[in-house]
């Protein structure tokens, strides 16, 4: 069961998703001051390209996804997202009472779509990534590992434009998440979505991405950022070391990550 | 033969209390009279049902109790759903909520006792007041602890708040309004009895405080003894609904449509 089938889009043409955001900072009001978590960000993302935003815990990563997928307001700057957002979360969050077919059409179920086609496609995918034995079992019955290809069946399923990955695969086993970096890679690519992935495992992020950003602690600015040019075949978190610059680049993040201990 | 009485330990501590307490109150008249002896409570009880007496109360008391845990669990819990649902009502109430929370409710018995009267509608009053508060506490509380992220996953999917009350808080909060039924149980049947300890001609209050008055201690143990039953009654419903909750939350929380369309 290693292999991750991801699900054929409908809108590989004529695809304008993109993400554009202009010196963005947000400020929280925190009793009586404000506490400052993004200083003056600038990043775009284009259709079929991933980027990786790598920083610390509590660096304001999520607030970042939280200002695209419209959760939350920038306090300055300019934010432009054409397309539709879709998230997969960190922690699987399936719904402990749905079974896994039921959590996988919830989406669908929210925006009243035809649920007669969504059922179709979530079995065919549930059945190609060896969870088909599963459809009717509660998440509680089935594996970490498990759930969390669930949870991505069900944000992938919808197919939207523009997917916000928050550290998606810290609970899969290693074997797998090569095999997941490499599927969900070719999934945004040859869909032309617009891919945001935010991790602290750098290979990780180097393998998946096209463009990397080095967020510095909070108020989280951007500390480096560079293009990725890896050929496909070393697009996965293990062959990626043997990709000439990898070395380089490790090095270069790793300085500056634990600098900022 | 060790796990067997291992099983059986509490029912041995109550017998070797029945015998013990027979012994004494045949040996000492003086405790006999304050407490009673479990043959004498036994021949009470034997003699009140035959007769009707303690069935006739038993239903009475029963439908008071049932009925206000019925309205209190009902109406507490979405009182408590919607202080979840509008931060504004929530708002305006809570300070009041606290305040009400802090008084014994039983002390609004002889408003009650001017609102209703001194028949059946007082005291089935008095147990939904005595309910209420707690369902409303419970289903509120239970609404607020739901995971944010899983708040924030249905908002991203772009979920209205009637569709995440649907679908994740109603769920979630479902074992809270179970404890709260579990409470209230006790609260209602509470509330039913001290509305017959006020004023009444029936029910298993009036049988014991009839009893007591008169000295007739068995009577009164009897009559626990039916109030002990109502419990044990209620807390099967409770139990029914436990058991039936996937059930529940599948009827209220997962579309028509998407039933549909997993039949086929």
């Amino acid at each position: 069961m290693k292999t991750m089938s991801l699900p054929t889009s409908r809108s590989e043409q004529n695809n304008i998703a993109s993400i554009k955001i202009e010196n963005v900072s947000k400020q929280f009001p925190v009793n009586g001051g404000e506490l400052s978590v993004l200083d003056n960000i600038s990043l775009d993302v284009k259709s079929g390209e991933i980027l990786a935003i790598v920083g610390r815990s509590g660096s304001g990563k999520s607030t970042l996804l939280n200002i695209i997928s419209g959760l939350e307001k920038a306090t300055t700057g300019q934010v432009s997202v054409h397309g539709s957002v879709g998230y997969v979360p960190q922690k699987d969050l399936l719904l402990p009472w749905r079974t896994v077919v039921g959590n996988i059409l919830l989406p669908a179920e929210i925006k009243k779509a035809n649920l007669k086609t969504s059922v179709i496609k979530a079995r065919d995918l549930l059945r190609k990534n060896g969870l088909g034995d599963f459809e009717k079992s509660y998440p509680s019955e089935i594996s970490g590992g498990m759930r969390q290809k669930v949870s991505l069946i069900r944000t992938l399923l919808q197919d939207s434009d523009i997917v916000l990955f928050d550290e998606p695969f810290s609970a899969i086993d290693f074997d797998a998440r090569l095999q997941l970096v490499k599927e969900v890679r070719s999934y945004i690519v040859s869909a032309q979505k617009v891919g945001v992935f935010v991790t602290h495992n750098f290979e990780e992020a180097i393998a998946v991405s096209d463009k990397i950003v080095v967020f510095s602690e909070r108020p989280a600015k951007i500390i480096y950022q560079t293009e990725i040019n890896i050929p496909d075949e070393y697009r996965d978190p293990i062959n990626v070391r043997k990709s000439k610059d990898f070395q380089e680049l490790f090095e270069r993040i790793w300085k500056l990550i634990s600098k900022q201990i | 033969m060790k796990k067997f009485l291992y099983k059986i330990s509490p029912l041995l501590l109550f017998v070797a209390i029945l015998v013990v307490w027979q012994v004494f109150a045949s040996q000492f008249p003086r405790f006999n009279f304050l407490f009673g002896s479990p043959s004498e409570i036994f021949a009470s009880f034997v003699r009140n049902t035959v007769s009707g007496r303690l069935l006739s109360d038993f239903v009475i008391t029963g439908f008071e109790a049932l009925t206000g845990f019925v309205f209190g669990v009902i109406f507490g819990t979405l009182a408590g759903f919607v202080l979840w649902y509008s931060p504004l009502v929530a708002r305006i109430f809570r300070p009041y909520i606290v305040i009400l929370g802090a008084i014994p409710v039983f002390a609004f018995a002889p408003m009650v006792i001017v609102w209703f009267g001194i028949g059946l509608s007082m005291k089935i009053a008095m147990a939904t007041l005595g309910t209420f508060l707690i369902a409303l506490t419970q289903a509120y509380e239970g609404a607020k602890s739901v995971d944010v992220e899983e708040f924030r996953l249905l908002k991203i999917f772009g979920a209205t708040r009637f569709q995440i009350f649907q679908k994740v808080i109603f769920p979630s909060s479902l074992s809270w309004v179970l404890a709260s039924m579990k409470l209230n149980v006790g609260f209602a049947l509470l509330g039913a009895f001290i509305g017959e300890f006020i004023s009444s001609n029936q029910g298993l209050g009036h049988f014991m405080i009839r009893a007591g008055s008169l000295y007739d201690i068995p009577s009164v143990f009897a009559g626990g003894v039916y109030l002990v039953l109502l419990a044990l009654l209620f807390n099967l419903i409770v139990v029914f609904v436990e058991k039936n909750k996937m059930k529940i939350i599948e009827i209220f929380s997962v579309s028509r449509e998407t039933k549909r369309a997993l039949k086929d």
